[in-house]
């Protein structure tokens, strides 16, 4: 979970209840905020930080994908919901709408999306149909070598091997 | 021996477009740390034209800063200069700065000790002519190899022209100057340039 994530998770609870407002949470607003628009938060300005909280939730929450700044993302060919380029500009200014072709994007250019994606949304759980259930794999418990056994045996094959042979009788 | 390297390979024909002077009021400056050269790209046939420009993943984000000037205040130049063995190009750029804020102060303060690249809007669009599209003359980029820096920052309180705000001036260092004049900002189309440039833009810029 990424600092910004952290935020977002208690960005609810920070704003209702005034208890919720300790000062690692805080803390945490300041560091995302920097992080994402490089403003600096007073510490002891109260509103300060819930308008944060806003542009936070304006900024990261709503788009899924986030482009290199100054890329212009197009389609080679043809076009998807009549758009054949956007930005990072449209995805924050427009997410519900671009995010789709976005992952259109994506799935056309994949080689594109590895270099010039800075955030896409990670991979959906498989939905499995209820019948089938999945049976964890059985370990089997080995009982690995202690160090001692290791050397006791490997000095065991040396004196071994350093064993003068016997002499065979002729 | 490769061809074109070093040779002339194509002709000049008569500009029946008219051709406008002077660049825009507003200009964007980027810290030259911030710009991606990996990622950034060129047209294969010719270096200068610089197809895309792409800033680094930072914290705090990487953006282009806007300055803007008043009644074409700003000026660019770029020129040749001739070294013992191989020929360099200047790029300089002079804007005017009518304030004199502490903000502005620290603005000055800042960039005296850093390098920048900056983007220029030439008032210049020559128009299409098949197969090349209108806008390829409209955005250029200053200082793309080293990044220019401010070689002079002035302010006379007394100024007729000025009304007290400042004179700065923009250009390569003494010794490093860049290989190239400055790079042709084309991606596609213009509307496409303007959304990518919108897109390096920082928030406080609007």
């Amino acid at each position: 979970m990424t600092e910004i994530d952290e935020v977002l998770s208690f960005s609810r609870d920070y704003i209702n209840k005034r208890s919720c407002r300790t000062p690692e949470r805080k803390a945490k607003i300041r560091q995302a905020i920097r992080s994402l628009t490089g403003e600096k938060l007073g510490k002891s300005c109260g509103t300060c930080y819930i308008e944060a909280l806003f542009k936070i939730l304006k900024l990261y929450s709503m788009s899924q994908y986030e482009l290199k700044r100054g890329y212009v993302a197009q389609f080679d060919t043809g076009q998807f919901h009549d758009v054949k380029a956007f930005t990072n500009d449209n995805l924050i200014n427009d997410p519900g709408k671009y995010d789709a072709i976005c992952a259109e994007w994506v799935k056309r250019h994949p080689e594109r999306a590895a270099v010039y994606l800075v955030r896409r949304p990670g991979p959906a759980m498989p939905i499995m149909p209820p019948q089938i259930t999945i049976i964890p794999p059985i370990k089997k418990e080995v009982s690995e070598p202690t160090p001692e056994d290791l050397i006791n045996s490997a000095l065991g094959t040396e004196k071994a091997s350093k064993k003068k042979p016997s002499k065979s009788k002729t | 021996m490769t061809i074109g390297c070093n040779q002339l390979v194509d002709c000049i024909l008569k500009n029946c477009d008219n051709l406008v002077p002077g660049v825009k009021d507003l200009a964007w400056f980027i810290n030259f740390d911030d710009v991606d050269k990996d990622l950034s790209t060129f047209d294969p046939t010719n270096p200068l034209l610089l197809t895309s420009l792409i800033l680094k993943t930072v914290s705090p984000p990487a953006c282009a800063y806007c300055v803007t000037g008043y009644n074409f205040s700003n000026e660019h130049k770029a020129s040749m200069v001739k070294k013992t063995y191989q020929k360099v190009w200047d790029h300089g750029f002079v804007f005017r700065v009518f304030d004199n804020t502490p903000e502005i102060k620290l603005w000055i303060k800042n960039a005296q000790n850093s390098r920048f690249m900056i983007i220029i809007e030439n008032n210049y669009n020559k128009p299409a002519h098949a197969p090349l599209a209108a806008g390829r003359t409209v955005f250029e980029v200053l200082g793309y190899d080293f990044g220019l820096e401010l070689n002079a920052a002035e302010r006379d309180a007394n100024s007729d022209e000025m009304l007290g705000g400042w004179l700065l001036t923009a250009g390569c260092s003494d010794k490093l100057k860049e290989s190239l004049p400055p790079l042709s900002y084309f991606v596609t189309s213009i509307a496409l340039t303007r959304a990518a440039i919108l897109s390096l833009q920082c928030p406080c810029c609007v």
